[in-house]
């Protein structure tokens, strides 16, 4: 029975840590290909995700429209994990507005999965399976947000990034007989109250050619609370009520502090950055599941022994790249490189709990396109950008502490190929 | 307007390209719990099924004469036969559990001793069938036997095709019956992995009483005996590091050990070791044989063996006081060890000690407001080991297998066995009641647990 108490407890549902899909590969095909590394280098549409500051440092609107696709070659003790696609859309949108010598922006990062608004799976904890990389990379990130640029020296922005949780009264039914017949009848009551937290930016110019950025997101999640409560009347043999309580984080995005600067020599820009992303707060990593029998015959719930499950905040830097030639009157051509190293957040898992994660090398590469005077809709310059992103799983091997566990170690790695690639339109 | 209608578009375009992907995705490791029970194992005996003396012999009558159509599973079989041991008829049951999982389609009409397809009306039934009205079952209209299926007759009176369970040919008013399953005790599975799927050696206790070493080839939940080996009980097999097996098995108090190229041929039996039961046969790295048995204290103890198969120098490697933890505090007896070595992915070569226990895994239930004790029943444990097997250290969340009923009753599960098919684990346990006296018969879990 304590090994069933568990499976109704510790084991049965993990709660999962994750990043979003834009803070795993970055927000649109420029950044991508920098490895990730926008925070002084994004502008106008691309930046409403890494700082927001920087919508504001576009004069024009901006619209941007990206599609990505992940594949997952990922394995779990030698074996295809059969991590979940990332696949989806990518929408940025500036708007800013010139007043006096103040610019004033509002910016939108939208990122719409294929396959899903979001999503909630949960397995045993004991067994493998990857924390950050996993199916629920695919959820929906919205991010709204404002900026004022004054001149060409600052630029100060502000947001909310945007998700939901799932509660309310649950599902409640009703089983049982009376009057002779059966009975039985169900009812749900479930919402969806939005939760957002905090997104801010900065970005200082003291040259033309130099940018220095700093960005701070809150910490976010999904909070699913779910209650299942169940009436039964069986006169003579059981009667009395369930309730089945659960509560689990999903999706959480941690407190994240980037640091960045980016320098521009004449037609190469570098720009380097520093993400402190703040793990060690994430104390929910296993759910909290209630059980309460009362059917008059049932065993009392055996108290679960919950281990203390911490990660490590992580430290990440980037590196990126970019040169631009004029090619003739109507076309500009970029080519982009960037480097990230991603430490694991996750402790080495010789416990009870098994979630799999790996240090991460990130390479990207890509190229982009301005294409100019094309036809009469867009004076402006049409951008046709794509990058390719490598994220090279470092091989890691885990053996349990047999005085905790029986359960066997596992083994995780694998590679993950991201191409991307989009257009950014200014009007 | 041009700039309005450019943003539309580009809002349209981020809708494309919206499609499914199946509903649980990623692998599922196995882990030694939880676990899955799917039931009692499969095992024919020429046409019949082997299960629980409770339940005893039976089958149909009328129908020895002419074999059903061959199977491999229900749907290779007409409407309302089911696939029984290779072969389409109609299935007689007693219990819920022989017309196969509760989403397969059939139940057991427990008054007419027969699986049936459910049906609320006619048109849930196929064509020449009719939703027996007050009995919710389909059957099938006839005017003569040719219009029934195998195991069937047409009853000339209700204008239904019917099926008469029977345990002999005297049950049949001068037809035959035609055994669908055979009582017999089925206990101490030992399974290896064979190029054509699953070997399971095992013990065979028919109504005569006396033990004997079967083996029966399978897919690992369904199996076909293939011959009586030894007179003898509780046999455990290993490979040897030339490919060829190694067989210890108990014959009174004593151990004995055979050998075979092959898993089919085996050598005379020779002694092993006096003094012992239930063996666990294991060979280390260095090719040393070692065997885990129950000592006459009551101990799991490890013996190291020649390579002729002759054991000696005991440690005791666990006792019922250092397998007891918190959770599971007051194991008296301990049985049916089985040892199966692993290498962590760390490089630690590791042993992994699953075993029979009787104790309370359980806290005190509260029926009707009264606190009331759960009785000690046989359990499934595990252990782990890092020094060879000399000593070994229980899971602290043991037991990792104890099936409970109606909420409060739990029965035993005894003589575990546990098979690595790469994406998934088999374990092999002995349904029996609460204090392991009484055996019904053998069964198999799988690891992970899979979302229903």
């Amino acid at each position: 029975m304590s090994r069933a108490a568990l499976f109704f407890t510790l084991l049965m549902i993990p709660a999962l840590a994750h990043a979003n899909a834009l803070d795993t590969f970055g927000f649109q095909p420029r950044i991508a290909a920098l490895a990730g590394a926008g925070t002084a280098e994004a502008r106008g549409q691309a930046a409403a995700f890494h700082n927001p500051a920087g919508v504001a440092l576009s004069d024009d609107i901006e619209v941007g429209l990206a599609y990505s696709y992940a594949a997952m070659a990922l394995q779990l003790d030698g074996r295809d994990a059969k991590v979940t696609t990332p696949r989806g859309t990518s929408l940025g949108v500036a708007l800013p507005a010139h007043l006096g010598p103040i610019t004033a922006a509002f910016g939108l990062a939208l990122y719409l999965p294929d396959q899903f608004i979001a999503r909630i799976q949960l397995v045993p904890a004991t067994e493998p399976h990857f924390a950050l990389l996993d199916n629920n990379l695919q959820h929906v990130v919205v991010q709204p947000v404002v900026a004022l640029r004054f001149g060409h020296a600052f630029a100060i922005g502000a947001g909310a990034s945007i998700l939901a949780d799932a509660g309310g009264n649950g599902v409640t039914f009703d089983v049982g007989v009376s009057s002779g017949n059966k009975v039985g009848q169900a009812a749900i009551d479930l919402k969806l109250p939005i939760r957002a937290a905090p997104v801010v930016g900065v970005t200082i110019m003291p040259k033309p050619w130099l940018r220095v950025a700093a960005a701070y997101r809150g910490e976010l999640d999904l909070k699913l609370s779910l209650d299942i409560l169940a009436h039964v009347d069986l006169p003579g043999a059981i009667s009395g009520d369930t309730l089945i309580s659960l509560v689990a984080l999903n999706f959480y995005t941690p407190h994240t502090v980037t640091g960045a600067v980016a320098v521009d020599l004449g037609a190469l820009t570098l720009t380097a950055q520093l993400d402190w992303l703040k793990w060690s707060s994430f104390t929910s990593a296993l759910p909290a599941l209630d059980v309460n029998i009362g059917l008059a015959i049932a065993p009392p719930l055996v108290a679960p022994n919950f281990p203390t499950v911490r990660f490590d905040d992580q430290y990440i830097p980037r590196l990126g790249a970019e040169l631009r030639r004029t090619l003739g009157a109507h076309l500009d051509v970029a080519a982009r490189i960037g480097y990230a190293y991603m430490p694991s957040p996750v402790k080495p898992q010789t416990g009870l709990t098994s979630f799999a994660d790996n240090d991460r090398h990130v390479v990207g590469v890509g190229v982009g396109f301005a294409l100019r005077d094309l036809i009469r809709i867009l004076p402006k310059p049409l951008h046709l950008d794509a990058a390719l992103q490598v994220q090279q799983l470092e091989p890691r091997a885990t053996g349990k502490d047999p005085h905790v566990t029986a359960s066997p170690g596992f083994s995780s790695s694998g590679t993950i190929v991201l191409l991307t690639a989009g257009l950014e339109a200014h009007f | 307007m041009m700039r309005t209608l450019a943003l539309f578009l580009c809002v349209v375009a981020a809708g494309c390209g919206f499609e499914r992907e199946a509903p649980y995705a990623g692998a599922r490791v196995p882990d030694v719990a939880p676990w899955s029970d799917l039931g009692p194992v499969d095992l024919c005996l020429a046409a019949a099924r082997i299960v629980a003396p409770s339940l005893g012999s039976a089958g149909l009558c009328g129908t020895a004469a002419a074999a059903g159509a061959s199977c491999a599973s229900d749907g290779d079989c007409k409407s309302r036969e089911r696939c029984v041991c290779g072969a389409c008829t109609v299935a007689v049951c007693d219990s819920a559990d022989e017309c196969g999982p509760a989403d397969g389609g059939f139940v057991c009409t427990f008054s007419d001793r027969r699986c049936d397809r459910a049906c609320d009306t006619d048109d849930q039934c196929q064509r020449g069938e009719r939703c027996v009205a007050g009995r919710h079952v389909c059957r099938g209209s006839c005017a003569a036997t040719a219009d029934c299926q195998h195991g069937e007759r047409c009853d000339s009176g209700s204008g239904l095709c019917v099926a008469t369970a029977c345990a002999a040919d005297g049950d049949c008013g001068g037809t035959s019956c035609a055994l669908q399953r055979t009582a017999g005790l089925v206990a101490h599975a030992s399974p290896i992995v064979t190029a054509s799927g699953v070997e399971l050696f095992f013990e065979h206790t028919g109504d005569d009483g006396v033990a004997n070493i079967w083996s029966a080839a399978g897919d690992g939940s369904r199996f076909t005996v293939d011959h009586m080996l030894f007179p003898g009980a509780t046999p455990s097999v290993a490979r040897l590091p030339d490919g060829s097996f190694a067989m210890v098995f108990a014959d009174g108090a004593s151990l004995f050990a055979a050998r075979s190229p092959d898993g089919v041929r085996w050598s005379a039996p020779t002694p092993a070791l006096p003094n012992a039961r239930q063996p666990s046969l294991v060979i280390a790295a260095d090719g040393t044989p070692l065997v885990w048995v129950v000592d006459p204290d009551g101990n799991l103890t490890r013996f190291s063996g020649t390579p002729d198969l002759v054991f000696s120098t005991p440690r005791v490697a666990l006792t019922p006081a250092t397998a007891s933890t918190p959770l599971w505090p007051d194991i008296d007896t301990l049985a049916a060890p089985f040892v199966q070595p692993y290498v962590d992915p760390d490089g630690t070569p590791r042993l992994r000690l699953w075993f029979a226990a009787h104790g309370t895994g359980t806290g005190p239930s509260s029926q009707f407001g009264t606190p009331t004790p759960t009785p000690p029943d046989y359990s499934i444990g595990l252990a782990v080991s890092a020094d060879g097997g000399a000593t070994f250290i229980p899971d602290a969340y043991d037991p990792v297998f104890d099936r409970t009923s109606d909420f409060i009753n739990h029965p035993g599960e005894l003589d575990p066995a546990v098979l690595d098919l790469g994406d998934h684990w088999l374990l092999y346990y002995r349904r029996a009641n609460a204090d392991g006296t009484q055996g019904e018969t053998l069964a198999v879990a799988s690891s992970p647990v899979t979302p229903r």
